[in-house]
């Protein structure tokens, strides 16, 4: 019989380093405490960058399979998530490309997944037509972006990461972060403003 | 139209407002930036539009929140990543011991790898005639190539040491002894994290060029 033991009445949590400790040791219940911890910010970053839920689930997925099968390699220097996030935006893309081979992407079948996720999303607070318009129409711009500023903009946004996290996820300068952001978000007002008026 | 060319500090106008908005910027940047706005309404505008997309409008962003898997999707991926990750794989074997007969008598322990498709130009140039063979037909396939760093011999002959291999077991087709002007650089693929590895060879970096066959695919 499995006892569900609610982990904040356990004093304080393991530490990241801790819990890759355990996991290298082979504890299940590491790897599941670091999945849970991981998980969302994982999936919101690469469901920004691929669209859809799916291929980000599969983005996850991937990601985490290959940080655990490489933890000989994180030497501390960044923090694991800084670590996860980099190999699941560089991950994406591929996804992304594959789905494509697969279904050739298009914005009729960006609206089908929003219609599918307002279904799926009743219990949401976001439950608002408007708001699953917003939705489709962000996924929509940031499609558009060139790859490099949606990373650093998803990045951003979505994984919180610090301009100097961001620099080093993605080895370039906190200057070409600032520019990327700068023109990503004045390229997605532009874009989401075209909608809107459209 | 804005007039934001009189910055005179080595960030971009843009660079420093968009980093102002995400409250990035040390206090001088912040101080120059907070001037520049009350001179340039077109600046003071873009930081507005600016902030609408920017992370502290935690309103918009929560509102645009992805649908959010249910507990069985999951549970799914994690037994799939568990499952992943339990099995044995290659890259477990990458610290397993290496011992070459004869001249070279090596323990390599192989912390990672990058991939690389390189392409075979020339023929053997090894010291030692009587092994090598007369010639070599030009081989293009991927290796993988191993920085100094990710090694660690234990045991080598001195007239070995600017040939030098070690590879990713199983090999394919055995060993080869290679020198660096034997190989050219033809195609970099990104490491296993998806970064394009900066790769330095042969009398660049002055340090042995380490490559074997492998017998997978990059």
């Amino acid at each position: 019989m499995a006892v569900v033991t609610p982990t904040s009445l356990n004093g304080p949590q393991p530490s990241d380093e801790q819990l890759l400790s355990d996991c290298r040791a082979g504890k299940a219940s590491a790897l599941d405490t670091l999945f849970q911890r991981y998980r969302h910010v994982a999936y919101r970053v690469a469901f920004r960058l691929l669209g859809n839920e799916a291929d980000a689930l599969d983005a996850v997925q991937d990601g985490f399979v290959k940080v655990l099968l490489h933890l000989e390699r994180f030497e501390g220097r960044s923090s694991f998530k800084t670590w996860l996030l980099r190999v699941v935006s560089n991950a994406s893309p591929d996804f992304g490309r594959q789905r494509r081979r697969r279904e050739q992407l298009s914005k009729d079948e960006l609206q089908v997944d929003a219609e599918r996720e307002s279904v799926q999303d009743e219990d949401s607070p976001c439950r608002e037509i408007e708001c699953r318009e917003t939705r489709g129409l962000l996924n929509q711009a940031l499609l558009e972006l060139p790859e490099a500023q949606r990373r650093t903009f998803v990045l951003h946004v979505d994984g919180e990461l610090s301009y100097r996290e961001i620099a080093a996820v993605l080895r370039i300068s906190v200057g070409t972060v600032m520019s990327r952001l700068f023109y990503a978000r004045r390229k997605l007002r532009a874009l989401l403003s075209e909608r809107v008026t459209a | 139209m804005n007039n934001w060319s009189s910055k005179p500090t080595r960030r971009t106008n843009e660079q420093l407002l968009a980093a102002y908005v995400d409250g990035e910027l040390s206090s001088e940047d912040r101080a120059y930036v907070e001037k520049l706005l009350s001179a340039d309404v077109c600046a003071a505008d873009e930081v507005d539009a600016q902030r609408a997309l920017s992370r502290a409008n935690a309103r918009f962003w929560s509102q645009l929140e992805p649908p959010k898997p249910d507990a069985k999707r999951w549970k799914e991926v994690l037994a799939q990543i568990a499952g992943k990750v339990q099995q044995p794989t290659v890259q477990h074997n990458r610290r397993r011991l290496w011992r070459f007969s004869g001249a070279l008598a090596s323990a390599v322990a192989i912390a990672g790898t990058v991939l690389i498709g390189l392409v075979i130009v020339k023929s053997q140039q090894v010291s030692d005639v009587s092994t090598a063979p007369p010639s070599r037909p030009t081989i293009t396939e991927s290796f993988a190539v191993l920085a100094p760093h990710e090694i660690e011999i234990q045991s080598i002959r001195q007239a070995d040491v600017p040939l030098v291999v070690v590879g990713e077991p199983p090999l394919r087709d055995g060993v080869k002894l290679m020198t660096y002007s034997d190989v050219k650089l033809d195609v970099v693929q990104a490491d296993w994290d998806g970064m394009m590895p900066q790769v330095q060879t042969g009398s660049i970096s002055g340090m042995p060029f380490i490559y074997a066959p492998l017998s997978r695919g990059p």
